[in-house]
């Protein structure tokens, strides 16, 4: 959808993430505080098994604590993650409205990944601000890098999830492979070990993956103050755009046909 | 938003050329990943059906239009093509104004959201802004007039007042077109009369109706238009009146063929059957045409089993049933000729003709020589032409006399007779 589009259905696509949003936590007292949870787990978990009983520690760290080493990049990972798989999800999930009411729908996908995104960026910089006050420190001159990881992996999450959610419509086995390949994923990233402890040998795999030119660029600007990185961020970002709209393409060709699968 | 769009008023409302859709057919996951690479590659799906073939449709402003068919003739497919839902597969259709679809009462709306939370979310989808959703939310709550429950979960409602919620945020959007696939009239019966009420008024004020019914009282009531889908194709269209007729005798024609078929196995196989029969010398499924007053000739042949010259009844019949004249060979005498290999041969000529312009049937039965059983029922089609304002099947032989006044008995001078 042109950018023109999306702004003539405002309304609509603000109901829909609205929708979006309450539909995860409606009925619970908790609400979105629900979606802080599961990151934060995660992290207490890792920092317990890396840093408590293995005794991680390398030198990338510097003055820094585990925790926020791996909490500045957790909560991108999961928005990219969440929001692919609910993107996933969102057609084959809507096949009542999709049937009924004609509407354009790239935006169930755009609301579906961008809920996640809302959700766990407020989450971010929640955890971000918490740790900041204990005395870790934050360089806040990498803000424009952290605005551009996150601006790519909403256009990465989308642009898989347009290809994700019509192939889920049309077969069921997408997310049975979506969920192994997410987590392969994980540790496949450096999320949980910067990208400069990966052995020679192997790191020629990492820089297939197109995270790792993300989180770490970030990472490196937000601990350190480092700018190093910042033009794979950038070439990231282009290729995450042009990938995006080439997915865009193939989801308006598989489009006209939701309402007969759905 | 405006109430009509700028170009509403040039042209048709809804212009449909050479419309066809095509549905894939893929139950197995290895048939749904043929059709994906099909759709992908932009090839037809390796199993598809023709839900429309080349529709071609016009609907004017304040003509408003009722589509009928037997179930999966693809009316619903055509109302949702044209209300946007379903992708043509080939051909378009221009839309010019708005057009609002109700195709489902409360599609969209979600359980777990209070009524008024729903309302704003279907708006929504409806296209309302904000402040316009704000400014006839009374309305809207007045019309379902569903008291405290808006700010219940729509879960906790009864299927009722999910509709008649559903049927009041349609209300509020007035559009030029407004699609229906036999909403009309839900809820209890004060609700369906305002329902009723509210279509009527939406109607008078110029709006324009696209109904899908069966319901040919309906269609004739609302609509100037009607077309006849049968089988993803336009059968017809015109006269809401005229086509609902064709229709509802389609139907007629159709359980009549259903009956004959059951009868005409009852009899054994070795009997009197009637083999040949002709009108005005065609022998043919579809209709003859003869003018009225003009002359039919009706021919035929009889097989006999036993070689003994078999009796011949004939018929005429309106479509639909009723009985308009019968008689048999043996009533005047006459025998029908042998014309070798066991069957015997007769020719009747009727006319002129006193039947008014319309459908018939003529039917033959095949009778034994005793004239006692008959044993099949051969179907010619009849449709008899010209223009008439008569009413009725059969022209009465009659004249009209000058009047005079003392013809009429006065109840008050001479009792009337017990």
């Amino acid at each position: 959808m042109r950018p023109a589009g999306l702004w003539a259905h405002r309304r609509l696509f603000a109901s829909i993430v609205r929708r979006e949003l309450s539909n995860r936590y409606v009925g619970s007292l908790g609400g979105g505080l629900w979606a802080l949870v599961q990151p934060l787990l995660l992290l207490a978990i890792y920092s317990f098994v890396f840093r408590v009983i293995f005794g991680v520690r390398f030198p990338e760290l510097a003055q820094h604590s585990f925790v926020v080493f791996v909490a500045s990049v957790l909560w991108p990972w999961m928005a990219f993650s969440e929001g692919l798989q609910r993107g996933t999800q969102a057609i084959a999930g809507n096949a009542s409205l999709i049937k009924k009411v004609a509407f354009p729908h790239e935006l169930l996908v755009y609301a579906a990944v961008g809920a996640t995104f809302v959700l766990h960026l407020f989450g971010y910089v929640v955890v971000l601000s918490g740790l900041a006050l204990t005395g870790e420190v934050l360089h806040l001159a990498a803000l424009p890098l952290v605005i551009a990881a996150w601006c790519t992996l909403f256009a990465l999450s989308c642009g898989l999830a347009f290809v994700t959610a019509p192939l889920q419509v049309f077969l069921k086995d997408v997310e049975h492979i979506l969920t192994p390949t997410l987590m392969v994923l994980f540790y496949g990233t450096p999320i949980l070990y910067p990208l400069s402890r990966v052995p020679e040998s192997v790191s020629w795999v990492m820089q297939l993956n197109p995270l790792a030119h993300i989180l770490d660029p970030m990472r490196q600007g937000l601990l350190q103050g480092s700018f190093d990185a910042s033009g794979r961020l950038l070439a990231a970002l282009v290729g995450a755009l042009v990938l995006a709209w080439v997915c865009k393409r193939m989801f308006n060709r598989l489009s006209p046909h939701f309402e007969d699968f759905a | 938003m405006p109430e009509s769009s700028p170009t509403a008023s040039a042209g048709p409302l809804i212009r449909i050329e050479h419309l066809s859709k095509i549905y894939p057919i893929a139950s197995t996951p290895r048939e749904r990943l043929q059709t994906l690479l099909a759709l992908l590659a932009g090839r037809r799906p390796p199993r598809h059906f023709d839900a429309l073939q080349d529709i071609n449709l016009e609907v004017r402003r304040g003509e408003s239009l009722g589509l009928i068919g037997v179930n999966g003739a693809g009316k619903s497919t055509l109302l949702k093509a044209i209300a946007g839902v379903v992708k043509p597969t080939s051909g378009t259709i221009h839309v010019h104004g708005r057009i609002s679809a109700l195709l489902e009462l409360g599609a969209g709306f979600h359980p777990q959201y209070t009524g008024r939370q729903n309302v704003h979310l279907a708006t929504a989808l409806l296209g309302l802004s904000e402040r316009e959703t704000l400014e006839r939310m009374d309305s809207i709550l007045a019309f379902a007039d569903i008291g405290e429950h808006i700010d219940q979960p729509i879960k906790h409602y009864s299927s009722g007042m999910v509709v008649r919620l559903g049927f009041a945020v349609a209300t509020v959007v007035r559009p030029d077109l407004l699609i229906t696939d036999e909403v009309l009239a839900v809820g209890d019966e004060s609700f369906q009369r305002k329902c009723v009420a509210w279509m009527r008024r939406f109607l008078d004020d110029g709006g324009t109706l696209l109904l899908c019914a069966h319901s040919m009282f309906q269609i004739q009531k609302l609509c100037h238009k009607a077309a006849w889908i049968h089988a993803g194709r336009l059968r017809a269209y015109g006269d809401a009146m005229q086509v609902t007729k064709d229709y509802l005798g389609w139907h007629d024609e159709r359980a009549a063929d259903k009956r004959v078929a059951a009868e005409s196995t009852v009899g054994p196989a070795a009997s009197y059957a009637t083999t040949r029969l002709a009108l005005n010398g065609l022998e043919r499924v579809e209709p003859v045409e003869v003018p009225m007053g003009g002359e039919l000739e009706v021919s035929g042949r009889i097989y006999s089993p036993d070689g003994r010259a078999p009796v011949v009844a004939l018929g005429c019949v309106r479509i639909g049933g009723a009985a308009i004249y019968g008689l048999s060979s043996d009533m005047e005498c006459y025998g029908l000729a042998p014309c070798g290999g066991n069957e015997f041969a007769f020719r009747i000529v009727f006319g002129p003709l006193e039947l008014l312009p319309g459908h018939y049937e003529i039917r033959a039965h095949a009778m034994d020589p005793e004239a006692v059983r008959h044993f099949d029922d051969v179907i010619r089609k009849l449709e008899v032409t010209g223009a008439t304002r008569e009413l009725g099947s059969c022209r009465m032989p009659h004249r009209w006399l000058p009047a005079l006044p003392d013809t009429i008995a006065q109840p008050s001078t001479q009792p009337a007779p017990e």
